[in-house]
């Protein structure tokens, strides 16, 4: 990937040097298999967390959010990541009253998390 | 070639923990603890890498059966959580962990450097 070509381009609390020690470690293989199952999985799990908050189903918006922790992370999702993080707290503690505006920061930073992804994607 | 088993449920987590490991050491994975603790007495590994958040069993709860099994009460056992708020870390040493790796995953070495090091201290 032609970093400083795309660095420019990639809002701040996305670290592109995730991609770049994945593709050290494993090449672009591993970095596009990981990239591509986020792309499918990261849009699941926040369905699943806000199919959760609707339902009041609160063991299933912890477990979704924290699943996106760790696979935003692994990609340099940090804000994707934090905010995660705030809405398994949330749950956790049941306050739920804080989840929907959590919720709706996560899905606007999942989408310029997914654009940057799917730029890269084309470059590994 | 030594061989680790790693229980983890996030695919991803998984691939990533197998890139990293994999040249290594020769992987087992489970994706739940109930086949870890069916399928580890057979396995002969060396050392398990266990998240904390699983499906039906969570890995305090595999740790603690693991810790009643003569075949892998002995076993080096590193908890791989995104559990990492101020004072996780000595809540799960408390519980028997023997180490503790935060996700996601930031430095592949260090990761490694432990793995080492607690089949070093196994010997």
């Amino acid at each position: 990937m032609n970093e400083q070509a795309n660095n420019s381009k990639i809002p701040a609390d996305i670290d592109p040097l995730f991609l770049t020690r994945l593709q050290e470690l494993g090449g672009s293989k591993l970095a596009s298999e990981l990239v591509g199952m986020y792309l499918t999985r990261g849009s699941q799990l926040l369905d699943t967390i806000s199919t959760g908050l609707d339902t009041n189903d609160l063991p299933a918006v912890k477990n979704a959010a924290h699943s996106l922790i760790s696979s935003a992370g692994n990609l340099g999702g940090k804000r994707v990541s934090d905010l995660a993080k705030s809405i398994e707290s949330a749950a956790i503690e049941e306050q739920i009253d804080t989840i929907p505006e959590l919720l709706s920061k996560i899905i606007s930073a999942q989408e310029a998390f997914q654009q940057y992804l799917q730029g890269a994607l084309e470059h590994l | 070639m030594k061989r680790i088993a790693v229980v983890e449920d996030n695919p991803d987590n998984l691939m990533l923990v197998e890139a990293i490991l994999g040249s290594l050491y020769e992987m087992v994975s489970y994706e739940n603890g109930i086949d870890a603790l069916a399928g580890l007495p057979d396995e002969n590994v060396e050392l398990v890498l266990l998240d904390i958040s699983l499906p039906r069993m969570d890995g305090v709860a595999v740790l603690e059966s693991m810790r009643l099994d003569d075949k892998l009460k002995h076993l080096p056992v590193i908890a791989l959580t995104a559990h990492a708020m101020v004072g996780d870390r000595e809540k799960y040493m408390e519980k028997g962990f023997d180490e503790y790796f935060t996700k996601p995953i930031v430095d592949f070495n260090a990761l490694i450097e432990m793995v080492e090091r607690m089949i070093d201290q196994k010997h």
